[in-house]
């Protein structure tokens, strides 16, 4: 600083210095040059200022790049290192502002170039597999003709590498299943609670694994199944896929899933349970489930190879002994006629055969049966691809696995009607017939064969309790003490009916009927068989039954339970009976008729009329105390009386 | 179809799943994703002539180890806070969990549930508290789902409540 303070004056003295010294010159040159002398003034000025003024660079800076860069990769190379430091320098500060650039330009592009790409792939091979090999359209021919099943499906089986099964749109917040579609192959679960059960794994997943709201799990596997998962910020997208789904699957799902969000962007945003604005996303799931059989994919090289195989077993045939050969023969036969199995291939390779074929999890052990035919396990190896046979032992056999029956019950399917025969417990039946409803693959569920165990223990129960007679001296009202072992059992009965019907949510009602043998008025009769049965009607509630359950009545000699022609027959008719009313619509048990017509308008007319003193009825509510009675009887009636 | 999703939330053992178990009398009932401590079940119950479709979430109970995942109410249209009758400190969970949930997904229809009232005899809270608390506001009922009592109806109410609002 010093040093250019100093230089600019000690310059500035020379000058001085000159201009005296040449004055006269000086002069001259001032008229001659002097107005170009302040501009030559301003550029030495200029030349001498090493600093660079912003306000110039910034007007020739995107010229020079523009130039030196059609020059050479110079600025390139000088920017490379500065833009790589200045990104990552943005995206530590705040990745979003990246993505959110870099997503709308890009993802598309990405899309495509992977949608094509995958595309043609597909039909590279397709082509090359449905065309190029007749040697595997001859061989399923066979087998069609030997398992009698048509073509179409042995080739189908075939084919088949996987099966998307099911496909649930999901509303994102609640959980809740917006639409479902499902192929006609697969046996379905309740859509709502697969749906919230995978959402709460979601969740799940997300809590506890401390991953953030975007990032989501993709595939869960089950067994032979896996789940795919695709999110957008409104809606889930899952599909059940059997197999081995391909690459590009989760790229439709998600394309799917696009199309979906944007048509539907306003209803999921507004869905408050409503899912009929959803219907027409059905359209675009099946589209899903429909596309997804594909042609196995296959190396042809390894087919021709596998065909050269093939070759040389024909060659070294004569090598095989022919009892091997011939267990080996009865085998296949065995398996080919199993069902749930199809042999697709076999070869031997050094030694051992190789079988290939698909096979349903529920078909016979293929193992078991090599031991059978006499055949070492170790000389075998099979290479199952799993399918599901359409026989009607493995339908039933899957259909079982969802309905869980008891050992009681046996399936059988008529006409795509699954009809179920036996003994099973009511809430079973309920269960059933509501469960069927999501069941592919069957037309109907009909449970008319099956005998209702809970109804049936309800009958059992019911006719115990009206076979039941409570004795009584002559114009006694006590019951008799030598049948206290039976109000014992009274009381257990009426207490389990009482149970058992609560599963059918219908009320059950005893009528409690006295009765009294012919002897005496028909007056003082119907006032004795009345206390008769208030008597047992007082037992009863004091065993802590509801009184509202019975219905105390006198018949007095007019229904007797015998013809009384000597004493024992008037000793058997001083009895009280029961008859017990189960208000019920359901006659699935073959002696539910117990319930006749003639009860039930009995029944309404002994509610309708509870006053009605001819026939001594009373509708839960006894006259008097049991205690009373006794006096009362033993003061009042005249002995030969009851 | 309508569809909803209700939480039952409380302590341990105040008797949410004996409550959705005796409402739905269903053979899923066992289905209890224990590991993610969620059990779900379904119903369909009729209001006002409409069909509803009910996702009942019984989510695990919150003890001294195990905190409700927040996360699982996301998206209810109703809850239930369920209080056992007989432990006084299930009701202070209730509340409790009812600031939680207000804080993740606001003013949501709920009805605070006493339940074992069976058990009546036993009860560690009085009358008044509980008149209180229904002063205060709160859609209060008394349940068993022993008996069975106020079970079906208060499945009724929140139900009416969510489509109200
Ligand atoms: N007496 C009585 N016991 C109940 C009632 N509800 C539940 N319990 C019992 O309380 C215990 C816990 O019930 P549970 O439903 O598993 O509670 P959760 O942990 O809240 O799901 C069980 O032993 C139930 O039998 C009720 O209303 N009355
Ligand atoms: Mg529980």
């Amino acid at each position: 600083m010093r040093n250019l303070f100093t230089g600019k004056i000690s310059g500035k003295t020379s000058e001085e210095q000159r201009i005296k010294a040449d004055d006269p010159v000086e002069e001259l040159r001032k008229l001659l040059v002097g107005p170009l002398q302040s501009q030559f003034d301003e550029i030495r000025e200029l030349l001498k200022d090493q600093t660079l003024n912003p306000e110039e660079v910034s007007r020739i800076l995107p010229e020079a790049i523009m130039i030196r860069s059609s020059r050479d990769k110079q600025i390139v190379t000088a920017m490379e290192s500065v833009t790589e430091e200045a990104i990552k320098a943005s995206v530590k500060k705040n990745p979003a502002n990246l993505v959110d650039t870099l997503v709308p330009v890009m993802l598309p592009a990405i899309k495509r170039a992977i949608t094509s790409l995958i595309k043609e792939m597909i039909q590279t091979f397709s082509a090359t597999l449905e065309h190029g090999l007749s040697m595997r359209g001859l061989k399923w021919r066979f087998e069609a003709f030997k398992t009698k099943k048509p073509f179409g499906e042995v080739a189908l089986l075939h084919s088949l590498v996987y099966q998307v099964e099911q496909l649930f749109l999901i509303h994102k917040e609640t959980g809740l299943v917006l639409q479902n579609v499902v192929t006609e192959e697969a046996v379905a679960q309740d859509p709502d609670m697969v749906s919230a059960m995978l959402t709460a794994i979601q969740d799940f997943v997300r809590d506890s694994f401390g991953a953030g709201q975007d990032d989501t799990l993709e595939n869960l596997q089950f067994g032979d199944r896996s789940v795919w998962i695709e999110q957008s910020s409104q809606a889930v997208l899952a599909a059940v896929v059997w197999g081995n789904a391909p690459a590009e699957f989760p790229s439709l799902l998600r394309e799917t899933l696009d199309a979906i969000h944007f048509e539907q962007l306003d209803n999921l945003r507004s869905f408050n349970g409503d899912t009929a604005p959803f219907e027409p996303t059905k359209d675009r799931l099946s589209d899903c489930l429909k596309s997804q059989f594909k042609a196995k994919e296959k190396n042809p090289y390894v087919l021709w190879g596998f065909l050269g195989l093939v070759m040389l077993c024909l060659g070294t045939w004569s090598f095989f002994s022919v009892r091997d050969y011939m267990r080996w023969r009865d085998y296949l036969d065995r398996l080919h006629e199993e069902p749930g199995i199809v042999i697709t291939e076999t070869e031997k390779q050094s030694g051992k055969y190789h079988v290939f074929g698909l096979r349903d999890t529920l078909a016979a052990d293929p193992v078991e049966i090599l031991k059978e035919a006499k055949i070492k396990p170790g000389s075998v190896k099979f290479n199952w691809e799993l399918y599901h046979s359409s026989h009607p032992t493995f339908i039933i056999r899957r259909i079982s696995s969802v309905l869980r029956p008891p050992e009681t019950i046996t399936f059988e399917l008529k006409d795509g009607i699954l009809w179920a025969e036996g003994k099973a417990s009511h809430q079973w039946i309920i269960e059933s017939e509501k469960l069927s409803e999501t069941i592919p693959g069957i037309l109907g569920f009909r449970s008319d064969n099956v005998i209702d165990l809970d109804l049936k223990q309800i009958e059992i129960i019911s006719e115990k309790i009206e076979n039941t007679l409570f004795f009584f001296d002559r114009v006694s009202v006590t019951v008799k003490s030598d049948q206290k072992d039976a109000v014992d059992e009274l009381v257990k009965d009426v207490k389990n009916i009482s149970d058992l019907v609560q599963i059918f949510d219908k009320p059950v009602r005893i009528e409690i009927i006295g009765h009294t043998d012919s002897v005496g008025s028909d007056e003082r009769n119907l006032e004795i068989s009345k206390k008769r049965a208030d008597e047992l009607f007082s037992i009863l509630v004091s065993k802590g039954f509801n009184a509202e359950m019975f219905i105390s009545k006198g018949v007095g000699a007019e229904e007797p339970l015998k013809e009384e022609i000597s004493e024992a027959d008037r000793e058997f008719n001083r009895c009280v009976s029961f008859r017990v009313i189960i208000d019920s619509e359901e006659t699935r048990s073959d002696e539910s008729e117990n319930i006749s017509p003639e009860d039930r308008s009995g029944a309404d007319k002994a509610e309708s009329d509870p006053s009605d003193k001819k026939n001594g009825v009373s509708e839960a509510q006894p006259d008097s105390s049991p205690e009373e009675t006794e006096n009362e009887e033993e003061t009042l009636l005249p002995p030969n009386w009851g | 179809m309508i569809k909803k999703k209700i939480c039952m939330l409380g302590a341990f053992s105040v008797g949410k799943t004996s409550l959705v178990q005796r409402f739905v009398k269903s053979m899923f009932s066992d289905k209890y994703l224990t590991t993610v401590g969620v059990k779900i079940d379904k119903k369909t119950i009729s209001v006002n002539g409409q069909e509803v479709n009910l996702l009942l979430w019984d989510i695990y109970g919150e003890d001294n180890f195990q905190k409700v995942q927040m996360s699982y109410i996301r998206g209810a249209s109703g809850y239930f806070l369920v209080v056992d009758g007989t432990r006084r400190s299930t009701l202070n969970t209730a509340l409790e969990l009812r600031e939680r949930v207000e804080e993740n997904i606001g003013n949501v229809p709920f009805i605070l549930l006493f339940n074992k009232s069976d058990l009546e005899d036993e009860w560690e809270i009085d009358d008044e508290i509980i008149d209180q608390l229904s002063e205060d506001g709160l859609t209060v009922l008394r349940t068993s789902a022993k008996t069975g009592t106020g079970v079906e109806d208060a499945f009724l109410l929140l139900a009416n409540k969510m489509l109200e609002g």
